[in-house]
């Protein structure tokens, strides 16, 4: 079982047990509830002198921010954090000696894949949620140099846009209100979804957290990312997953309304023969 | 000096194939049965595929193929075989999103060139050199990139760029979205999307009200077309221009690749036609029947590039028929019949390399030319009166211009 480590989401988080901690770095991170920057990266390296410590710049890059982002991670470099979090491949080329961890979102599901990555400078992969738990731990058994982080609890991503969506939308009917995280629905649906915008632009999660509490000894992977991002009063969920108490996960899920998302169901390739 | 973009088609089957190569493509690309993000279209086989690729190359086109799902490992099985066979049918290139694609061809198939789709969302020059060099010869920018995010790629970089210029739009950046996996639970990047950002939902706020009416937020974003855009497109030096719809009709086909041949070569030879250009964005417009928007390139990506909840597709009927033949003696065109159409209308005429023509309806005659009061039947043959020879494939619609 893999080491279960804490996204860090308000400032109370870093006060929670865990192996280690993944902090959003300031301009660069998405889906995260509090971000850094470089120099409280540093503080925080040096008070917390024994945990693990990774910085996330998880999103695609723009060509104009190259300069910002380049000295970002160059900055980051020197600090001795335990890896480098990005979204974006252009982190590949900078030569730098932290480990880069990819986080391409959804776009790393095969073991060819992180083998390529791993053969050009990638020290890791976070992989993404679309996988099954044989898929994800071939991954680790045909990349056992690699760093695997695999998400056991909290809102999966589905989806980003450099588009302001709801804002968008309430400048054309001129409306108002003061919230920054709203929920979307389709009638035929029962599930609804949360749209939530921020710097970047709009990206949408499931509003049932993952839990794979049940999972978590069976997952082969470096670090088991637990994540709060929006959800409230999850500490003892935390304690129950570093301790790996399986008899918490009806009370997780009737709390959370969590489920297992796709680790033990495929998705539907072949549309037509499956129609 | 002036280089000259190539204009790449989408086709769905061997038929649009040859319509989007006759009708001015330089290259068209194509998915096969396997491995392509549409996995519900009616994709090529093999031996379609060999076909369009002796077709193309008979007719100085190229054929570039989709591998560009984003693979789980029980969709690597038969890979190796795939792009084998690619290669020997004589394919000039294939589009990949997936970077194990590198590694497989660059064994098994080294003489495919390597094209980066747009699902790996690449908006930055350094992005740009990662793949530069795995030996990937061109990058298609995620649609997101402005125009000077594509002149400093193209100034810095050695491989192409090529560039959506028309067509429809992900709400979402390509590859990072899952929206469809979990509304309906198929596989949006192996080619299961079912397009959810094009549904309409109700909105909520975090206690629950709706703030919505009757489910009108919407997050389509409206369709792009940079045909007001060719020139500083062509200036900045992008390598081929792209134009989205691989399950499009071949009046949808032949429209665009006509139009954007026309404005692509009217530039390049240096006879800039401010009114054909105006011309040409209502026949895009009413081919496809979509808002369009120039998108990113402007830097805009505000509230006029989305739909609110009144997005309208209405199919019109502009679609009269193709040209079959023309009958010398009896100066007749003979018309495949695709919509209703019947004495007095108006229609345009237009083919490759060719004014568009207009006439209006004479007298129509069936098959054994006796006079009817309209071409009523889909794919019925039907006669009129035409002075001029029209080629064969021309098509004629409805003259929207009159």
């Amino acid at each position: 079982m893999g080491k279960i480590i804490l996204k860090i989401n308000n400032k109370e988080d870093i006060l929670y047990p865990s192996c280690g901690y993944i902090l959003g770095v300031k301009d660069f991170c998405i889906c995260f509830g509090i971000s850094y920057t470089v120099d409280e990266i540093i503080d925080i390296k040096k008070k917390q002198g024994n945990k693990r410590l990774f910085a996330s710049l998880n999103r695609p890059i723009f060509n104009s921010e190259l300069e910002l982002y380049k000295s970002t991670l160059q900055k980051l470099d020197s600090v001795g954090l335990d890896g480098i979090i990005v979204g974006d491949v252009a982190a590949l080329t900078y030569n730098l000696k932290t480990p880069i961890i990819l986080d391409q979102l959804h776009l790393n599901n095969s073991l060819l894949s992180v083998k390529h990555y791993h053969d050009n400078k990638a020290g890791g992969i976070v992989l993404t949620n679309d996988i099954t738990l044989d898929e994800s731990n071939k991954i680790k058994e045909n990349n056992k140099d690699m760093l695997i982080f695999k998400q056991v609890f909290g809102l999966p991503h589905l989806s980003t846009s450099v588009r302001k969506l709801v804002s968008n939308y309430f400048i054309h009917f001129n409306k108002y209100s003061s919230d920054s995280t709203f929920r979307i629905k389709e009638d035929k649906e029962s599930n609804e979804y949360v749209i939530l915008e921020d710097y970047f632009g709009t990206h949408i999660l499931s509003s049932k957290p993952l839990n794979l509490i049940n999972e978590i000894h069976l997952i082969n992977a470096d670090y088991l990312v637990f994540d709060g991002y929006l959800l409230n009063n999850y500490k003892w969920v935390l304690e129950a997953f570093i301790e790996n108490n399986v008899s918490e996960k009806e009370k997780i899920d009737n709390t959370f309304n969590s489920n297992e998302g796709f680790i033990n169901q495929r998705t539907i390739y072949k549309v037509k023969n499956n129609d | 000096m002036i280089k000259k973009p190539e204009l790449l088609a989408p086709a769905k089957d061997l038929e649009k194939l040859k319509w989007a190569i006759f009708y001015g493509a330089d290259a068209v690309y194509i998915g096969g049965t396997n491995y392509s993000l549409r996995a519900n279209a009616n994709n090529f086989t093999m031996a379609d595929m060999a076909s369009g690729v002796k077709y193309a190359h008979e007719h100085n086109a190229k054929v570039y193929v989709t591998v560009n799902i984003v693979f789980h490992d029980e969709d690597t099985t038969n890979l190796k075989e795939y792009l084998k066979d690619l290669e020997n049918i004589g394919v000039d290139a294939i589009i990949f999103s997936d970077p194990l694609i590198i590694d497989m061809a660059k064994k098994y198939a080294p003489k495919l060139d390597l094209h980066l789709s747009t699902q790996a969302s690449v908006l930055n020059k350094d992005a740009c050199k990662y793949y530069e060099k795995q030996g990937v010869k061109r990058i298609v920018l995620a649609r997101e990139c402005t125009e000077y995010d594509i002149k400093d790629i193209i100034e810095n970089t050695t491989c192409e760029v090529e560039c959506f210029i028309h067509g429809a739009m992900c709400t979402n950046l390509s590859g990072r979205c899952v929206l469809s996996n979990y509304f309906t639970n198929r596989d949006a990047n192996r080619g299961g999307c079912c397009q959810v950002c094009r549904f309409n939902f109700n909105l909520y706020d975090s206690m629950g009200n709706a703030i919505s009416n009757d489910s009108n937020f919407m997050i389509a974003p409206k369709d792009l077309s940079l045909a007001k855009h060719i020139k500083e497109m062509i200036e900045l030096g992008i390598s081929s221009f792209k134009l989205e719809g691989r399950m499009r009709s071949i009046y949808y086909v032949s429209t665009v690749v006509n139009v954007y041949r026309r404005l692509i070569d009217m530039y390049c030879n240096e006879k800039q036609d401010d009114a054909y250009i105006n011309k040409a964005i209502k026949i895009l417009y009413r081919c496809a029947n979509r808002d369009v928007a120039a998108q990113f390139f402007n830097g805009k990506k505000g509230e006029q590039e989305q739909y609110y909840g009144g997005r309208k597709e209405d199919s019109n009927q502009d679609f009269l028929g193709v040209i079959k033949g023309y009958d010398n003696d009896r100066k007749e065109l003979i018309i495949e019949q695709r919509n209703f159409f019947k004495k007095g209308d108006k229609a345009l005429i237009f083919a490759p390399r060719m004014d568009d023509y207009e006439i209006i309806i004479g007298d129509i005659y069936d098959e054994d030319k006796n006079i009817i009061d309209a071409a009523r039947h889909p794919k019925q043959l039907v006669r009129v009166h035409c002075d001029k020879k029209i080629c064969i494939n021309a098509i004629m619609c409805v003259n929207f211009f009159d």
